[in-house]
C-alpha cells in the first residue's frame, strides 16, 4: 500500500504543474492590472489621475512583482519560491502570503473536518435506516427530504438563515456571523468560550454541511439496497443471522465501498463551499481570504489559495483511494500500481 | 453536492448501468423509456415545469415590459414590444420622432404586459424599504434602486435555461467526442486520453471556475457557461468511454467495419446512438448542477455585468438589505425549484432506464 500511495503522491507532481501553469496563466493573462488596482489608477485615469508620480509608483510596483517579466519567467520565478515554500507577499498589505494563509487555515480545516465526521456520521446509519425499510413511510419521507436539501443551493439557504434567523425584525437567534462575540474575553471560563463558538458555527456549520449529508445518504441507501439485493444477504438470513448483523456487518461493509470513492469528491466541494459559506457569514478562513483575494486581484494569495485547494483536492483521492482498501479487502495496490 | 459543489460521483461515473432491455414487439428504445419515463409523476411535473420555464423565457418581452404589446395612440395602432424586437435586430432604427414616452403618453388605450416593467427599469421614487416590499405596484417588491423583482425573475429564466443548456451541451460535446476516441481506438490514445481526463477529475472545479470569471473582469455569461462545460465533461466522458469500449467489440460493429464504414461513421451511427439514452441522466444532473454553480458565481458577485440582473444576482442583492425578505426568498426559490426539477427529471430518467424497475 506504501508503494501503491508513494506512486500516486508522485504522479500528484506533475498534476499540480499542470494545474498551477493554467492558473497562472489565465490570471497573468486575463485584463486588469493590480498594480494600478493598488495605486488606484483605473485606465481612464481614475480617482487618482495619472499624474506622474503614480506612474513611477506603477513602475516601481510592477518591478516589485515581476509584472514587467514576460509570464513565463514569472511562473519559473513562482515556481522557484514555491519549492521554498515561499508564496511571496500579498499584493494587498504586503505580508507574506503564508502567514495570511495560516491563520485563516485552522479555522477553515476544522470546519472542514466536523464537516465531513458529521455527513458521514449522520449519513451513514441514516441511509441503511431508509434501506433497511425501503418503500415505508419513513422511508420515503426521509428520501423526499434528502431529495430536497439536496436540490436546495447553500447560499440561499444561508442567506434565508441570515434574513429570519438572525434578524431582530424576525428572530435574532443567531449571529450573523463571525466566530465569535466581539465583546469576548480572555477571563471567560473554556465552557463559556466553547459555547460562544457554537453559537456563532451552529448555522454555517448547518449550511456548510446539509448538502453533503443529502448526498451521501442517497448514496448510501442507493448502494445498500443493492447489497441487500445479493445472494450472500438471503443465505445469511437462511442460516438464522439476525437481521441486525446482516445489516450492520454483511450489508454495511460491502455498501461502504461507493461511499468511501465519495470523499474523493466531498473534498473539493466542500472547499468549493467554503468560500460562500465564510463570505456569507463573514467567518475569517480560507475561503474568505480568496473571495477578498479574488476581488482585489492578489495574484500571490489566489495561487497560494489555489494550489493549497489543488493539493487537498488531491489529498481526498489518495486518501479515498486507501479507504478503498481498507473497507475491500479484494483490491490490492500492489496489482493495480504495477 | 450541493451547490458549487456538487460531486462528480468518483467511481459511479455511468449514472446507469448500460442495459440492453426487452422492448415490446416493434417498440424503439426510445419509444420504450419514454413510456417508463412517463409513468413518474414527479418526473413529469418536472419535465412540464421546464417547459413553463421555456414558455417564459421565449415570451419573456411580453410578460414584463415597458412599453405596452398593443396601444391606439393618435389614430394609429402600435406594437412597441414587436417595434423593440425590430430595432433590436437592426431591421429598423429608432427614429427620433417615433420614440414615444408609453409611461406618459396619452394613448386612447393599450394592452400592457402583466408587469409593466422591464429588469432593468428603475423606479426612484421608492425611498423607503417599506416602498420596496411587494406591493399592488410592485407584486414581488423591488431591489434597492426599484428595479421590479418579478420582470427580474420573467427575464432571468433566459439565462437560467441558456446557462443550463449551453453549459451542457458544451460538456456533452467534449465528453462524448474524447470518451468516444479512447475508447473506439484504446492504446496510446486510450491511455493519453484516460490521463487527461483523471487530470480534469482532480481539477477543483468550482475554484478554478471562480477564480477564471473573477479574473477575467469584463465577465459574461457565456465565460461562465464556456466553464463549467470545459470542466464539467469527465462523467460523460468516462461512461462514454466505458459504453464504447464494450460495444466495439460486439458482432454489428465488426460487421460494420467489414462492410468499409469509416471510424467517424461507425462511432456516431453505429456505437454512440445506443451510449446516448444514460447519457442523457448526466446531462440533466449536469444541467442542474450548472444552473447552481452560475447562481452562487452571480451570488458573489463574479461573472455577470451589473447590468444583466440573473435570479443569482437579485439574491445578491439581499445582502445589502438584510431585512429585504422579498429578495432571498422569490430568487431563490425559483432557482432552487429549477435545480430540483433537473435532478427530478434525471433520476426519473434512471428509473426509466434501469431494467430491474421496469414493470
Amino acid at each position: 500500500m506504501w508503494k501503491y500511495a508513494v506512486q500516486r503522491v508522485l504522479l500528484f507532481i506533475p498534476t499540480l504543474f499542470l494545474i498551477t501553469l493554467l492558473t497562472f496563466g489565465i490570471s497573468r493573462l486575463a485584463p486588469g492590472d493590480p498594480a494600478a488596482l493598488k495605486v488606484g489608477v483605473t485606465a481612464e485615469g481614475g480617482i487618482a489621475g495619472r499624474t506622474g508620480l503614480n506612474e513611477r509608483t506603477l513602475e516601481l510596483l510592477r518591478q516589485q512583482w515581476h509584472l514587467d517579466k514576460p509570464i513565463w519567467q514569472q511562473y519559473l520565478l513562482w515556481l522557484r519560491d514555491l519549492i521554498r515554500l515561499d508564496f511571496g507577499r500579498s499584493f494587498q498589505d504586503n505580508r507574506p502570503v503564508l502567514e495570511k494563509i495560516s491563520e485563516r487555515l485552522p479555522i477553515t480545516l476544522a470546519m472542514n473536518v466536523l464537516a465531513v465526521l458529521l455527513a458521514y456520521g449522520i449519513a451513514i446509519p441514516l441511509g441503511v435506516y431508509s434501506a433497511a425499510r425501503a418503500g415505508s413511510w419513513v422511508d420515503r419521507a426521509v428520501a423526499f427530504v434528502l431529495f430536497a436539501l439536496y436540490s436546495l443551493p447553500t447560499f440561499w439557504v444561508g442567506m434565508l438563515a441570515i434574513t429570519f434567523l438572525c434578524n431582530p425584525e424576525y428572530l435574532a437567534l443567531f449571529p450573523t456571523g463571525g466566530v465569535r462575540s466581539v465583546f469576548h474575553s480572555e477571563n471567560w471560563s473554556l465552557w463559556r468560550r466553547i459555547l460562544d463558538y457554537a453559537w456563532h458555527l451552529t448555522l454555517p456549520m448547518l449550511v456548510y454541511t446539509y448538502s453533503s449529508f443529502a448526498f451521501i445518504s442517497r448514496q448510501m441507501r442507493s448502494a445498500m439496497l443493492e447489497v441487500l439485493r445479493q445472494d450472500y444477504i438471503r443465505t445469511a438470513y437462511a442460516k438464522g443471522v439476525s437481521s441486525g448483523v446482516v445489516l450492520w456487518k454483511h450489508a454495511l461493509r460491502n455498501s461502504l465501498i461507493p461511499i468511501v470513492t465519495i470523499l474523493a469528491g466531498v473534498l473539493p466541494a466542500l472547499i468549493g463551499g467554503s468560500v460562500i459559506v465564510e463570505t456569507l457569514f463573514s467567518i475569517p478562513g480560507m475561503g474568505e481570504l480568496s473571495f477578498r483575494a479574488l476581488v482585489a486581484r492578489d495574484y500571490p494569495v489566489i495561487m497560494a489559495v489555489f494550489t493549497l485547494s489543488a493539493i487537498l483536492t488531491l489529498v481526498g483521492i489518495l486518501l479515498a483511494d486507501i479507504l478503498y482498501a481498507v473497507v475491500d479487502p479484494r483490491i490490492s495496490f500492489e496489482r493495480r500500481a504495477e | 453536492m450541493s451547490e458549487t459543489f456538487r460531486i462528480p460521483a468518483p467511481g459511479s461515473s455511468s449514472p446507469v448501468e448500460p442495459s440492453s432491455p426487452l422492448p415490446e414487439q416493434g417498440e424503439s428504445y426510445g419509444r420504450m423509456v419514454w413510456r417508463q419515463f412517463r409513468k413518474n409523476t414527479l418526473g413529469m411535473v418536472s419535465l412540464y415545469f421546464v417547459g413553463v420555464l421555456a414558455a417564459v423565457a421565449i415570451f419573456a418581452d411580453f410578460l414584463a415590459n415597458d412599453v405596452p404589446i398593443v396601444a391606439l395612440y393618435r389614430g394609429r395602432l402600435w406594437f412597441p414590444v414587436l417595434q423593440q424586437y425590430a430595432v433590436q435586430l437592426g431591421v429598423v432604427t429608432q427614429e427620433g420622432g417615433e420614440l414615444i414616452d408609453w409611461r406618459t403618453a396619452q394613448y386612447d388605450w393599450a394592452l400592457w404586459p402583466p408587469v409593466p416593467y422591464r429588469p432593468e427599469t428603475t423606479d426612484p421614487t421608492l425611498r423607503t424599504l417599506r416602498d420596496r416590499a411587494p406591493s399592488a405596484r410592485h407584486w414581488l417588491g423591488t431591489d434597492e434602486i426599484g428595479r421590479d423583482v418579478l420582470a427580474g425573475i420573467i427575464h432571468g429564466t433566459r439565462y437560467a435555461l441558456s446557462i443550463g443548456f449551453v453549459a451542457m451541451g458544451i460538456a456533452l460535446a467534449i465528453g462524448i467526442l474524447i470518451g468516444a476516441l479512447a475508447g473506439y481506438y484504446g492504446g496510446v490514445l486510450d491511455i493519453i486520453l484516460s490521463r487527461l481526463i483523471e487530470l480534469v477529475l482532480t481539477l477543483p472545479t468550482f475554484f478554478l471556475i471562480i477564480t477564471v470569471v473573477a479574473l477575467v473582469q469584463q465577465g459574461s455569461i457565456w465565460l461562465i457557461m464556456a466553464m463549467i462545460g470545459l470542466t464539467g465533461w469527465t462523467g460523460v466522458a468516462r461512461f462514454v468511454r466505458g459504453e464504447v469500449l464494450r460495444v466495439r467489440t460486439l458482432e454489428y460493429v465488426t460487421a460494420a467495419r467489414a462492410l468499409g464504414f469509416s471510424a467517424a461513421r461507425i462511432i456516431f451511427r453505429h456505437v454512440l446512438p445506443n451510449a446516448l439514452a444514460p447519457v442523457l441522466v448526466a446531462a440533466a444532473f449536469g444541467i442542474a448542477n450548472a444552473v447552481l454553480i452560475e447562481s452562487a458565481l452571480s451570488f458573489l458577485g463574479f461573472g455577470v455585468p451589473p447590468t444583466v440582473v440573473t435570479w443569482g444576482s437579485m439574491l445578491a442583492k439581499a445582502r445589502g438589505s438584510i431585512s429585504a425578505w422579498w429578495l432571498v426568498l422569490f430568487p431563490g426559490l425559483l432557482i432552487f425549484l429549477t435545480v430540483a426539477a433537473y435532478n427530478l427529471i434525471g433520476d426519473a430518467l434512471r428509473d426509466a432506464l434501469d431494467p430491474r424497475l421496469r414493470q
